[in-house]
Order: C-alpha cells, then structure tokens, then sequence
C-alpha cells in the first residue's frame, strides 16, 4: 500500500469537504493562464480568505464553483458532486454567489423579485417563496424591503440585499467576490459582522486584509494563477516578508491603525 | 435624478394608487378604445372626459408636476402628426401658398386626432403617476405580456439608472483631458467614448447573465406569485368602465 494524497472523488457517504479543487486550470481565450493547476479543499463550515493582487486569478476562481467558467483542465467538487455541464442546477443550489458589484447582482425591479429570484428558478414550491424572501431580508436587517426598487438603495442597503437574493435559497456555501468594496467604514463593520452570525462554509475574495483578519479562519494567498500560501489567516497575514513579496502589505492593525469598535461606529 | 424620473407613491395611499394595476391597465385600455372609437362631433362627451380626467388626477394624488413633465415630453410627437394633417386633407380650402393649402376639413380632423391624443395620452400618464413602475410591469406580465418583452422593458428602466452615471463619469472624464483641444480630436474622443460605454455596458450584460445563472436562471423567465383579484377592486375596475361608456350616450 502506497501513502499519498487521496485522489479519489469525495462521495456523500463520506462527509465531503464543501469545496474540493484538484489542479485546477484556466486559460482565457486570449491566451492568459488565470488559474495555473490549484489544489484547494475546503471543510464544512470554514471561512476563508482568497487573497492576492489583482489578476492574480481569485475572481477566476470563484466562477468556477457554480460552473460560470470552464475549466480548461481539473475538476471542482462542490459538497460531494462534481460541477459538469449535466448538473449546473444541483452545484448552484448549494453556493450563494455574491458579485462584487450589488449593480449585477440586483438586476429585478424591486428587492421582492431580486430576494424571490433565486428560490423561484431554483425549484422552491411558490407558496414558499414570500416566506423565504422575508426571511432571507430578515437576516440581513432589511424587514420590509420587500417593494422597495434597487435604484433607490443606498451603497450598503444594495450590499445587504445582494446577500440577501443567495440567503432566500439557503445555500451550503457563500462566495463573496470583493463585499466590502465602496462600503464606508459603518456599513463594512455591519457586514463583518452579519457574515460572522452567519453559520454557513464561506469564501471570500478580498483585498481587504482586515476583514480577512476579522472574519476568516483560514487565508489563501493566490499569486499569478497559484497558490503561493495557505495557513490559519493571523500567522499568514502577520507575514510581512510573505505579503510584499505578493504585493501585498500588511493590515492596517498590523500597522498600528486601531480599528474602531462596534459601539464607536454607533 | 430618480426623484425625476420613477414614480415613488408614499402611503397612505388613495384609492387610486392602491387599485390592482392589472385593473387599471385594463381600465386604461377601455378609456382608449372609447375615446378613439367617438364618432366626430361628441364635443360634450369629449368635455365630460376631459373632466373625468381631471377628477382622477385630483383624487389619485397624482403628482400634478411630474403628470405635466411627462404630458409634455410626447406632445411634440402628438403636435408634429397634427400639424401636419391640414395640409394633407382635400376639402374647402381656408388658406392657400404655393403649392401648400390647408382645408377646413384637415382642420377638422386635425382637431379630432388632437384631442383624441391628448385624452388618451393623459390617461397613460395618469396610471404612470399612481403607479410605480415595477408594479406596471409585473401588471402587464401577468396580463400576459410577452416575458422577453416584459423582461426588456424591466432591464431597460433598471439599467438606465446605472449606465447613465456611467456615460456621466466618462464624459466627466473627457471634459477634463479636451480643454481647448480642436474639434476633430472633439469628435474623435466623443466617438471613442461612446465606443468605451458600449463595451462597458456590454461587459456589465454578460456579468448581470452570469448573475442571473448563478441563481438558476435557465433561459426560462418565471413569475412570482401574483395576488388574486379582490372583488372590491373588480367592483371599482367594472364601476369605471361603466362610466366611461355611460358617458357615450351623453346628449
């Protein structure tokens, strides 16, 4: 018997991890390798920070746990099933994809129809629909939101309610690209900590280190379509040599900027 | 710039804006037909409509502003088609130059077509002004509107919203690098940027599709359950219409 790495596909049988990449790949048509063979697993109900400098392939990435993208080589395990072209339906049902911009997120006319969206294509009988979508608002604060218009949402209300459309369906998994962009400090501090209630497998996608240090257990430093690190988030993003050699820095706590405390921000 | 534009009706709420869109849109239909269908000289049935009209502004709460601002905007079009008819109608001519003449007939029905016009365009605003958009919308889908249709026009009024703060900043962007520069390179950069926002809304498209795939959109648009009719809005809806064609039979 030879010890190694167990390539085997994970079966349901055996408590799969959440997310599961093996030598992932992916070369745009332009002839650009975004993605350069990564190899991730993800535990049931670890949150974790995908971090890197621009182009360094997270935004790639994360398309291809709901089959958006297509791998150019390497498969994608997603709580047990593998994501092929047969089963897209069964894959998106278990991840809450949350764009970075709430402006593509939420394209209905009002948040009923955006928060609804979701449950109503994904197979929830329709009587269950307006429960789903008052709670799913509930969750992130917004009671009674129902018949406003997203034009009319502020920058923070629209990040709440993009949360809330993947909430309605109650995925497995979140994927966040980038939440805390445009937020002002009040509006990130109320996401961090929605995003820390929440009992659910979470990756995020952010070049904002703090919220990595806040919310995150585990961090993932991606670099020119690889992983170049992988570690529990404060011994990893304590690394200053690691970072700048990522064109990264260090966070700004690191850096003697105390953040303010919930209270403050009140 | 939304304050201009969408229509925002704030509780409480008058019978008007309350009643099912579905019904109003119906109501609206039947108005149009009506007012269309008047044979020539109803000069008092026109008059009580007008004056219905005006009732239902009053007691909807419509936003007089907002109603006039929108009234406006397609008076142009209904003015050029009007204008014009006098001078292609045969009949007795009043005024005469060249070879343009103008007949009492054209007159007449330029007259007619005008008021018409006007009548029925009043009314779509007046249903503009008491009814949001979104709810317009998911009226016309449930009475059975195209959902491609329905789905174009929900996009249209969604988008607009973002890609014109959009075509704004790019602009902005512009002004600030042309000062002074001579108007060919004007007209180029005006065409590079209008260039640069096609692609952007382009880019924007497939990433709202990406969004819509990502939730279990599979190319078939599904609706969320509507709320019955309620009996009391059938009665008001049936009550309108009765109106409307009672006035007919005016002396």
């Amino acid at each position: 018997m030879t010890a190694g790495v167990d390539r085997s596909p994970p079966g349901p049988t055996r408590f799969p991890p959440a997310v599961r990449l093996e030598r992932l790949v992916h070369r745009y048509p332009n002839g650009i390798e975004a993605l350069r063979g990564v190899d991730l697993e993800v535990p049931t109900g670890q949150r974790l920070a995908l971090v890197g400098p621009n182009g360094a392939g997270k935004t790639t990435l994360l398309l291809h746990l709901n089959g958006l993208l297509k791998a150019t080589g390497g498969r994608v395990w997603i709580c047990g099933l593998e994501v092929s072209a047969g089963n897209h339906a069964a894959v998106r049902r278990q991840i809450g994809y949350v764009f970075q911009d709430p402006d593509d997120q939420l394209f209905c006319p009002t948040v009923l129809e955006d928060v609804g969206f979701g449950p109503l294509h994904l197979g929830l009988p329709p009587e269950a629909i307006g429960a789903a979508v008052r709670q799913a608002l509930a969750a992130v604060g917004l009671p009674g939101f129902e018949q406003r218009v997203p034009q009319r949402l502020s920058a923070g209300e629209k990040r709440l309610v993009a949360l809330a459309t993947v909430l309605s369906y109650q995925p497995e998994i979140l994927v966040l690209d980038e939440p805390s962009a445009w937020l002002d400090p009040r509006n990130r501090r109320m996401l961090i900590e929605l995003l820390g209630k929440l009992n659910k497998t979470q990756i995020v996608a952010t070049h904002d280190l703090d919220l990595a240090w806040d919310l995150c257990d585990r961090t993932v430093l991606l670099c020119h379509g690889q992983v170049h690190a992988d570690g529990p988030t404060r011994e990893l993003l304590s690394d200053r040599k690691l970072l700048e050699a990522n064109g990264l820095e260090l966070p700004l706590r690191l850096q003697g900027v105390q953040p303010a405390t919930p209270a403050q921000m009140r | 710039m939304h304050e201009k534009i969408l229509t925002c009706v704030e509780p409480p709420l008058t019978l008007l804006q309350r009643l099912d869109p579905r019904i109003k849109i119906v109501c609206a239909l039947v108005w149009a037909v009506s007012v269309v269908s008047l044979p020539t000289r109803h000069t008092r049935v026109l008059t009580a409509y007008g004056a219905m009209l005006l009732i239902l502004v009053v007691l909807g709460h419509a936003e007089v502003g907002k109603f006039l601002r929108r009234l406006a905007a397609a008076l142009p079009l209904i003015l050029l088609l009007v204008g014009l008819l006098p001078f292609f109608s045969r009949g007795q001519v009043v005024w005469q130059m060249g070879p343009l003449q103008i007949t009492e007939q054209g007159l007449e029905s330029a007259q007619r077509v005008g008021v018409r016009a006007v009548l029925c365009l009043a009314m779509v605003c007046l249903l503009w002004a008491t009814t949001p958009e979104a709810q317009l919308i998911a009226a016309m889908r449930g009475l059975g509107l195209p959902a491609v249709l329905a789905g174009a026009i929900a996009f249209m009024l969604r988008y607009l919203y973002v890609l014109r703060p959009e075509l704004h900043r790019l602009w902005d962007a512009r002004a600030a690098r042309t000062v002074g520069t001579a108007a060919g390179v004007g007209f180029r950069s005006a065409a590079n940027l209008l260039g640069a926002f096609f692609l952007r809304a382009h880019d924007r498209a497939l990433r709202v599709s990406d969004a819509m795939a990502a939730r279990g959109y599979q190319g078939r648009s599904l609706l969320l359950p509507r709320d019955r009719f309620q009996p009391a809005q059938i009665l008001v809806g049936v009550t309108f219409i009765a109106v409307i064609i009672g006035l007919r039979w005016l002396p």
